[in-house]
């Protein structure tokens, strides 16, 4: 893509229906004497990760870099993230996945994360929120597959256009699949589509007319007798008011905290703040702020 | 005719009287408390969220009984409790499926099928089974769990709000469209999650004074 000759943010044009830009990235994380490396990295087309840093002794810690900043119609990004036995990873990204509007042609914009946590292994994978401009049509998967020994913390940020920036999302379509396994078994699966009329943003089973919304997910199958503490814990946490909207459960050996929001920096903040509560009782580990969170 | 009645009704005796899946809630916070309020809630609810996620599952349950697929069968009931997005929901389901399960085996008319249930049942499963086992087909199995899904919410309206029973039960009548369409609602990949009714779900766990289990 080359950025000065179209910006996706202006109007109608056709990249072509065969276009299909492909962008993937793997990533393999490896205890090595007491320090979790990088340790295998393919990548292809523009996504990229920063040199792994150690604020916290041996954990790595990983930005993923998308440079175009945005996917526009046909283009096409795989990320697949392996921790391996007893490694420990901290991934985050600097900014947010865009979603531009579709081309003339209205072919798909697909996003597919794969997250593998091995035995003794944890991964907290805490990107920024993926924002939809108008006229996008997404496809996002994220497919989790943990073992009955991996610490896993986790977030996942939408939001329907960039209000601040004067961008409003009044059309377009997502199309978004979760699913969690543990050692194979399925325990969550969720899947949120927009219908045609786009009923679901402002219906109260919907996002009852917020703009973004927001999932954070605790999994440490060892510690389940721990899940209702941590539940309540979250909940002296929360927010729940007319802007941000904020909710905690946990069934089948995964924690969910539910966010609506009007605002995205409120409902990153509040996840911060989960987060920050949390991180000590399920990992045994501080919360260390990465710098990037705080600018 | 008389297996639909008897497994849309809601006198079914397994309990499902106690549960409003989150609308206890919706009504407290004032969302839903009258009879336009209570259409839409359950209307955008079997659009959004029951025609995207229930009616594929028990479309494909009941093809899994169909075809004698053991472990299609097996794997969807995973996917149904995967898809119960809080504690009550979840809850919800296991229960309503364990008294589901005793209630197929303790009636000789509904016809004993070569598919073992799991051990651990949900209650669509159990559903798809029952209706198998009376001989519905697969559309009158849908029309008897929306119907009864949908009375289901307008006797929790009539005791949580208070509404009267012709008001809440207005919205029996006025779904004949909806539920005829929902009926040919897809069988492909599973949707439906609903980010408000889920986030109520989670606090109807945490409401003070209540009346139903979810």
């Amino acid at each position: 893509m080359n950025a000065a000759v179209h910006n996706p943010l202006d109007g109608l044009s056709s990249y072509g229906s065969d276009r299909a830009w492909e962008a993937n990235l793997h990533l393999s994380y490896s205890l090595k004497s007491n320090r979790t490396i990088v340790s295998n990295m393919r990548f292809k087309g523009p996504l990229r990760v920063q040199r792994p840093f150690y604020p916290e002794q041996g954990r790595c810690h990983t930005y993923l870099l998308h440079p175009p900043g945005g996917m526009v119609s046909g283009d096409k990004i795989d990320i697949s993230v392996d921790v391996n036995e007893g490694a420990e990873s901290f991934i985050t990204t600097p900014s947010a996945g865009k979603l531009y509007g579709a081309d003339s042609e209205n072919v798909v914009q697909t996003q597919n994360i794969e997250l593998n946590v091995a035995d003794n292994a944890t991964l907290e994978f805490l990107p920024q929120e993926n924002i939809l401009f108008d006229r996008a049509n997404g496809k996002l998967s994220t497919s989790i597959n943990l073992s009955k020994s991996s610490k896993f913390i986790a977030w996942d940020m939408l939001s329907f256009g960039r209000p601040h920036g004067g961008y409003h999302f009044k059309s377009g379509s997502l199309d978004q699949l979760l699913q969690i396994k543990i050692d194979g078994k399925l325990v969550l699966h969720e899947g949120f589509k927009t219908d045609d009329d786009l009923t679901i943003l402002s219906s109260p089973v919907g996002m009852m007319g917020h703009l973004h919304m927001g999932s954070l997910f605790i999994v440490v199958p060892e510690k389940i007798e721990h899940y209702a503490a941590w539940t309540e814990q979250a909940r002296e946490l929360l927010v729940n008011d007319e802007t941000l909207r904020m909710a905690a459960t946990q069934r089948n050996g995964v924690l969910m905290i539910r966010a609506l929001s009007d605002d995205i920096e409120m409902l990153r903040n509040a996840f911060i703040k989960v987060w920050q509560g949390l991180r000590l009782a399920v990992l045994e580990q501080e919360p260390v702020m990465p710098r990037i969170w705080l600018t | 005719m008389i297996g639909l009645l008897y497994l849309a009704s809601p006198t079914l005796p397994i309990g499902s009287f106690a549960y409003s899946q989150g609308l206890e809630k919706v009504i407290e916070t004032e969302r839903v408390s009258d009879r336009e309020s209570l259409r839409a809630w359950c209307f955008d609810y079997i659009r959004l969220g029951l025609c995207q996620l229930d009616i594929p599952l028990l479309s494909k349950l009941y093809h899994a009984l169909e075809n004698e697929d053991q472990s299609e069968f097996e794997d969807l009931n995973e996917l149904v409790f995967a898809s119960r997005e809080t504690s009550e929901l979840y809850s919800e389901e296991l229960n309503l499926g364990q008294s589901l399960r005793r209630l197929i085996r303790t009636q000789d008319a509904i016809t004993s099928l070569p598919i073992v249930m799991p051990s651990k049942p949900s209650f669509l499963a159990a559903y798809a089974y029952a209706a198998k086992g009376l001989g519905l087909s697969i559309n009158e199995l849908k029309v008897a769990f929306l119907w009864s899904w949908l009375e289901n919410q307008a006797a929790v309206a009539c005791k949580a709000i208070p509404l009267g029973q012709t008001d809440a039960q207005s919205i029996l009548l006025e779904s004949r469209e909806l539920i005829e369409r929902s009926i040919s609602a897809g069988e492909g990949e599973v949707y439906g999650s609903l980010p408000g009714q889920v986030i109520f779900s989670a606090l109807h766990e945490t409401q003070y004074s209540r009346l139903f289990r979810s």
